[in-house]
């Protein structure tokens, strides 16, 4: 695996080559930079690095720049070759003013906090990207600063444990791949979420994980990948369960077990929460669980002990719990479809948001790649081909509504329609849809809108009881069926949201018909509600809505910023849907 | 190679004179102090020359066993302990002074106090500030250490050089690393001084 980079912006080691080759040594960074005729030469590298000094040198002047850090950082996140940035190492006092007869800038008032200044700005324009602070000055002295301003730790340059602290902050922070290689990319969306996942696992933190994508997103994948960060090369176990195998006669002998001699005819057998004791368990698809089977699991989660069938006491389990969904959850909940209580519990450690395929197409060669020598290996003497440029241009352009399971899919017929072959070619593509290679551009007339997975308990929510007269419900012309049934409870969501502003009586009553939740809400509450519906839509159906209504566009901006994974997507809205009006 | 400053003649601070009142016109503001500081402390002997001795102390350490010669950009930055050695002998001299709550009374409003009263009680502050904020026994160690530090230094100088009459042998192991770490406590006396005038 190639090594991570690392962007080091620091005056002195991005200026001085013989103490740059010194820091490089100490730190096992192999210097990349490409000013240095002869970089030193390292060991044990931990890191690449490019220096960058954050200063303009003019005639005899230094000075200090943050635009200079700053494009810096933009060469790398991303680059343009699919890597970016694992870390920035940032030094705190930069020496600026004009050069002394020592070769060495005098110094000028604000040197000696700059690197704060950059920090800001970083925070300010990429806030994902990781920051350590490298430095001399004493720790206590710029403590608070640096956490004020996001920074993630604090490594002394001149001691000797220093190297040590990168190392494990590289871990820790960094955005780095699975080193594994079970889940493949590079993208900064999949690496974040890689990232958040470590972080927990090295905090010690065994709470439970609520892991949300689309469906194909390798939700199972990133569950190993919880349990394997958590276990850190120690054996425990990892149980998967499926969450609609569990039936309302079935659940309890599967989870908890059954006691020997229950009956003649019933084995006794141990359930899959005592197999996963000490480690995890994954409940893939939650939405499926059914009512009986919610309240049993979240009398474990609460109580912390199984009660085999059968068995006259209860026995203690230390259990963490991961679980997946492909759908919005947490709006299935505000309906009374799943249980909140249940809901809290699984969250507790947090939510991971897994992107979909088309938000990290730069991932899409290195999926490429290893499907296809997969596909090699399992297909009888399959040839080893090269993957051709267009090949993956086209597959690049797809979509892919099906996520990486598709593309493993399309990979795999490809390799075994044309075995005998050398070359991955466009021709041998086959996409799941039919050739309906998606135009990315959201200002495209013919937008291809992909059915989202919605559970039909969700789609046949009654909505009879809400009235007919709003104007704009023929609106989803362009939506296919699924997208057009959310559609449609947005849109009663929305009439009855009208009712109540202008203070109908009968609010609460339309509302209760409606989706059967007998709490009355307040405005807020009531927007989070119907937000939590738009934004499961995807954004080329945000944008077209909200062109063809003026009701939905002004729902779609309030309703947004009441919902905090909402509000980064709700920014790239507004900025399409005002370019698209322009245009 | 040129030599510079001659670190065996340099007189370093060993007590605090108050009757020779020189030091009452002559003391270094803590503003011009503190920029020496910056620039002597942080700069150069933290960024620069001990990530120098941690890179290569261990290389150094192995030349002088294996009686190889040093390479001229390593002594080069080796050296560079001798052309600091009179702005650290400074900074060292200057510390007890420039933090000294004496300087206060040349500053608005203490300085429009007269002078014959002024000239007393900046004798008292600093005496009182000596004795109590323990910058006596901050000043000594860090003379001491800078003694430590650059006796170790010529010691080293002459090794590297090629004197070859058992100094090797008297350095003890490993005379590189032992610098470094020596640099690192001097350094660590530095840091643990005030960056401000301490007021008792």
């Amino acid at each position: 695996m190639s090594l991570p980079k690392v962007l080091v912006i620091d005056d002195q080691f991005g200026r001085l080559i013989a103490d740059r080759r010194n820091l490089c040594f100490n730190f096992g960074l192999v210097d990349i930079t490409g000013d240095d005729s002869k970089p030193e030469k390292v060991k044990d590298p931990v890191a690449e690095a490019i220096f960058c000094s954050g200063q303009r040198v003019e005639k005899n002047q230094v000075t200090n720049d943050t635009a200079i850090a700053l494009s810096a950082i933009k060469d790398g996140w991303p680059h343009q070759d699919g890597w970016l940035w694992a870390m920035v190492l940032l030094d705190i006092r930069f020496v600026s003013g004009k050069i002394g007869k020592d070769k060495e800038p005098e110094g000028q008032p604000g040197d000696s906090d700059f690197g704060m200044r950059i920090l800001d700005e970083i925070q300010k324009y990429y806030p994902d990207l990781p920051v350590v602070m490298l430095s001399s000055r004493e720790r206590k002295e710029v403590s608070l600063e640096f956490s004020i301003k996001g920074a993630q730790a604090f490594i002394p340059r001149a001691d000797e444990k220093g190297p040590g602290f990168l190392k494990e902050y590289l871990h820790k922070y960094g955005l780095l791949p699975d080193e594994e290689g079970e889940i493949v990319g590079c993208s900064k969306a999949l690496l974040t979420a890689l990232n958040s996942i470590r972080r927990t696992a090295f905090a010690g933190d065994r709470r439970n994980i609520l892991i949300r994508g689309e469906r194909g997103t390798g939700k199972e994948l990133i569950a190993g990948f919880i349990h394997r960060q958590r276990a850190r090369g120690k054996a425990s176990p990892f149980v998967v369960v499926d969450s609609s195998n569990l039936t309302d006669e079935l659940f309890a002998s599967l989870l908890f077990g059954i006691e020997p001699k229950v009956a003649t005819d019933v084995a006794a057998r141990t359930g899959r929460i005592k197999d996963a004791d000490g480690g995890e368990l994954f409940f893939d698809e939650i939405k499926d669980m059914l009512p009986q089977v919610q309240a049993g699991v979240l009398r474990v989660l609460q109580e912390k002990e199984i009660t085999p069938v059968g068995a006259k006491k209860p026995i203690p389990v230390d259990v963490s719990f991961i679980s997946a969904t492909n759908i919005n959850i947490e709006a299935l909940s505000g309906i009374g479809s799943f249980r909140p209580d249940l809901l809290d519990r699984l969250r507790e450690g947090g939510t991971i948001f897994l992107p979909p395929l088309r938000e990290r197409i730069e991932d899409i060669p290195l999926l490429v790649e290893k499907f296809v020598r997969t596909a090699e290996k399992s297909i009888p003497k399959a040839k080893h081909r090269k993957i051709e440029p267009e090949a993956l241009e086209k597959l690049m352009r797809y979509d892919w509504p099906g996520n990486i399971r598709d593309l493993e899919n399309c990979i795999k017929n490809a390799v075994m329609q044309y075995p005998d072959v050398e070359h991955l070619v466009p021709l041998h593509i086959r996409f799941p849809e039919g050739e309906k290679i998606g135009d990315k551009s959201i200002y495209s007339s013919s937008i291809t809108v992909h059915p989202r997975e919605i559970s039909e308990e969700y789609m046949q929510t009654p909505l009879s009881a809400a009235s007919n007269t709003f104007e704009e419900k023929k609106l989803p012309v362009m939506l296919t069926e699924q997208s057009r049934g959310i559609v449609n409870y947005i849109l009663q969501a929305l009439e009855i949201y009208r009712d109540k502003s202008n203070d109908d009586p009968n609010y609460p009553q339309t509302w209760m018909a409606m989706t059967g939740d007998t709490k009355k809400r307040n405005s807020s509450e009531y927007q989070r509600f119907i937000g939590n519906y738009i934004f499961q839509l995807p954004d080329e159906d945000i944008v077209s809505l909200m062109k063809q209504s003026k009701v939905f566009e002004k729902a779609v901006l309030q309703c947004g910023s009441k919902i905090q994974s909402a509000k980064k997507r709700l920014t790239g809205i507004r900025r399409f849907f005002a370019e698209d009006k322009v245009n | 190679m040129q030599t510079g400053v001659d670190i065996n003649r340099i007189k370093l601070p060993t007590q605090f004179d108050i009757n020779d009142d020189k030091w009452m016109t002559d003391m270094m503001k803590i503003s011009d102090w503190n920029k020496l500081r910056a620039k002597l402390h942080h700069d150069w002997l933290q960024n620069r020359y001990l990530t120098f001795l941690m890179a290569r102390a261990e290389y150094m350490d192995g030349i002088i066993d294996g009686r190889a010669s040093v390479s001229e950009d390593i002594l080069e930055q080796f050296t560079g302990w001798k052309d600091k050695t009179e702005d650290m002998h400074k900074l060292i001299n200057e510390a007890v002074y420039a933090l000294s709550p004496a300087q206060l009374l040349d500053e608005y409003p203490l300085n429009r106090m007269a002078e014959e009263n002024k000239k007393w009680l900046k004798e008292v502050v600093h005496s009182l500030y000596v004795e109590r904020t323990g910058m006596k026994e901050t000043s000594e160690k860090l003379t001491e250490k800078f003694s430590i530090v650059s006796e170790l230094y010529a010691f080293l100088l002459r090794i590297l050089k090629g004197e070859n009459n058992g100094l090797r042998q008297k350095a003890g192991e490993p005379p590189f690393k032992r610098f470094y770490n020596e640099v690192q406590e001097f350094s660590k006396v530095i840091s643990s001084l005030p960056h401000e005038v301490q007021v008792v």
